[in-house]
């Protein structure tokens, strides 16, 4: 670590502690989740846990990436289009205010419930669909999770895209202009990247946020880590066992994700020092 | 920041509004996927049960065990309320067969119900927790729940079968044997959950495992599944409550003893419980209040 630490572009002036970059908090969280994992693994009902997790992990981190990479795509184009003005600008607006005041719960259950098997159905009746006999068929209870915790973070992300692109000093903007940019070249080549350094730590929050609400599709029947877990519970009624594997599993899967968004915003913040 | 121009601001309100009247205009599929039966009816507990100390003598012989009975305890009754006819909140308030049964019981043993919901799930291990007094909610007899719970069943209140429900215009399924190949609905956990996977063979990935019967229901209502398994009680409620968009494929393939779980800590409510269900079995009051709440529907 010291060889990279030396070679990197890394400004000198960065405090160097005994473990590296491990801060102290990290090492406590270590040892708990270490201690934690020797008691678990003592119990002799894990292995049938871990079978469990294993399957519903599959479908939590499907529908979790899926879920967020299509929030982001939803997300940038209202933020670009809330920070614009005109026809856009209303949507976006209007999209953002009705996602933000309704319960993520009850928008997956109302897409799940009555958006989804209406739009199958009246996809069949125009004939732009064809050969799925039951709405299910054409849109698995997973696509409208997906679909659920996208249009629902996907207004998070466009006020974060928005306060990103907005937050950019003006200066910027009138610099890139007296240099005989375009607004688009402004935008592109200025405003930008910028933008998106600032909204990376909001969005790796939202990614983080948006994984564990992934449990809420469970309410669609859809077997992730928190469906299997309840499942089992309610066959082998041992809750306390599956509950604490599956919280930890949770925490695992957040703490690496949150190790993934600050390499990110190194990448990110390096790029700029250079 | 530019404050939008007011016409820019009413002309949102009316989107907002307009989208708002749309959405509520459109029939989304569903009617109301699951209530009990309307309020109108007057449950038979309403008439009274004779309270045993000014009841004629006959009727209420020496058995005065339960004249003091249990001092007129109050007992937190934990319930899942999502289970009409059984039990389900109407108007902010849980009735049902099971809390006017619970207050017929109370009367004989001289206690004070008082229901609370909760969920399904980790219902068993709230007993335990002893976070209520005792729990009701249709609850099938089962060894395991009793370990689950540190608790004892009373002896059996009522018995239902688990029945197949389908929509009305279904011509395939015509009972459990047909459920091969078929999406199958139902609420997580329940004995219609595993009845549908050990007694009718639906292979897992078949079953569509839900929060709540009414849930189920719905995603048949839709299409989304192709039958739901509950218990008949339960199917006989959807059925009267959709009116002709749901029937009840083929006889109950199951039979099942409801019970009341009473911790092993207090014997005593165990055994007044248990004295007043077999005095109200024995007055014919359980089937009356059945008629009430479940209709004509014969429990095997």
């Amino acid at each position: 670590m010291t060889s990279d630490a030396l070679a990197g572009p890394r400004p000198p002036h960065r405090p160097r502690r005994p473990l590296g970059r491990v801060p102290p908090w990290a090492v406590v969280l270590a040892a708990l989740i270490a201690l934690a994992l020797l008691q678990i693994l003592r119990d002799p009902s894990t292995a049938d846990i871990l079978q469990v997790v294993r399957r519903g992990l599959v479908t939590t981190v499907r529908v979790t990436v899926f879920g967020f990479a299509l929030a982001l795509a939803l997300g940038v184009i209202a933020g670009l289009a809330r920070a614009g003005r005109g026809v856009g600008r209303e949507i976006a607006t209007l999209y953002i205010e009705v996602v933000r005041g309704v319960p993520l719960l009850v928008l997956i259950l109302w897409i799940g419930f009555a958006f989804a098997p209406w739009l199958a159905r009246s996809l069949g009746e125009w004939g732009l669909v064809s050969g799925c006999e039951r709405p299910s068929d054409c849109l698995p209870m997973e696509v409208r999770g997906i679909l659920g915790l996208a249009v629902g973070y996907g207004a998070y992300i466009a006020e974060v895209v928005r306060a990103g692109i907005q937050s950019v000093d003006r200066g910027q903007r009138e610099a890139a202009s007296s240099l005989g940019m375009s607004r688009h070249q402004a935008m592109r080549y200025v405003i930008l990247p910028q933008a998106t350094r600032l909204a990376l730590p909001p969005l790796g929050n939202d990614f983080v946020a948006l994984l564990k609400d992934s449990s809420l599709v469970s309410v669609l029947a859809v077997s992730e880590l928190t469906h299997e877990a309840r499942l089992h519970i309610s066959r082998t009624f041992n809750a306390l066992e599956v509950w604490n594997i599956v919280a930890l599993t949770y925490l695992l899967l957040t703490l690496t994700a949150s190790a993934g968004v600050r390499w990110v915003e190194r990448r990110a913040a390096w790029v700029e020092d250079r | 920041m530019r404050v939008p121009a007011f016409g820019v601001r009413w002309l949102s309100i009316g989107l907002v509004t307009a989208f708002a009247a749309a959405a509520s205009a459109c029939s989304f599929g569903a009617g109301p996927a699951g209530y009990p039966p309307a309020a109108t009816e007057v449950p038979a507990v309403e008439e009274g049960y004779p309270a045993p100390s000014d009841a004629d003598e006959e009727e209420a012989p020496a058995d005065d065990v339960s004249a003091e009975g249990l001092n007129g305890r109050r007992i937190l009754v934990g319930t899942d309320a999502e289970y009409p006819p059984f039990e389900s909140v109407e108007n902010g308030e849980i009735v049902g067969f099971d809390p006017d049964l619970m207050d017929m019981i109370c009367q004989l043993a001289n206690c004070v119900p008082e229901f609370q919901s909760t969920a399904w799930d980790g219902i068993f291990a709230a007993l335990a927790a002893a976070e209520y007094d005792v729990l009701m909610s249709a609850i099938t007899i089962l060894p395991e729940r009793e370990t689950e719970s540190g608790a004892t069943f009373t002896d059996p209140y009522f018995s239902v079968g688990q029945v197949v429900l389908v929509r009305a215009d279904e011509t395939e399924i015509q009972g459990v044997e047909d459920l091969e190949g078929a999406i199958v609905g139902v609420q997580t956990g329940t004995t219609g959950d595993t009845s549908a996977t050990d007694d009718a063979g639906v292979p897992d990935e078949n079953m569509q495992r839900f929060d709540s019967n009414a849930l189920a229901v719905q995603a048949l209502l839709n299409g989304d599944v192709d039958a739901v398994v509950c218990d008949n009680p339960t199917a006989e409620n959807y059925v009267a409550a959709n009116g002709d968009r749901l029937m009840i494929a083929g006889d109950a393939f199951t039979v099942e003893d409801y019970g009341i779980l009473v911790p092993n800590s207090s014997p005593e409510v165990l055994e007044a419980f248990n004295d007043a269900i077999a005095r109200l079995k024995a007055d014919g009051l359980i089937d009356n209040l059945a008629a009430t709440w479940l209709g004509d529907i014969d429990p095997e």
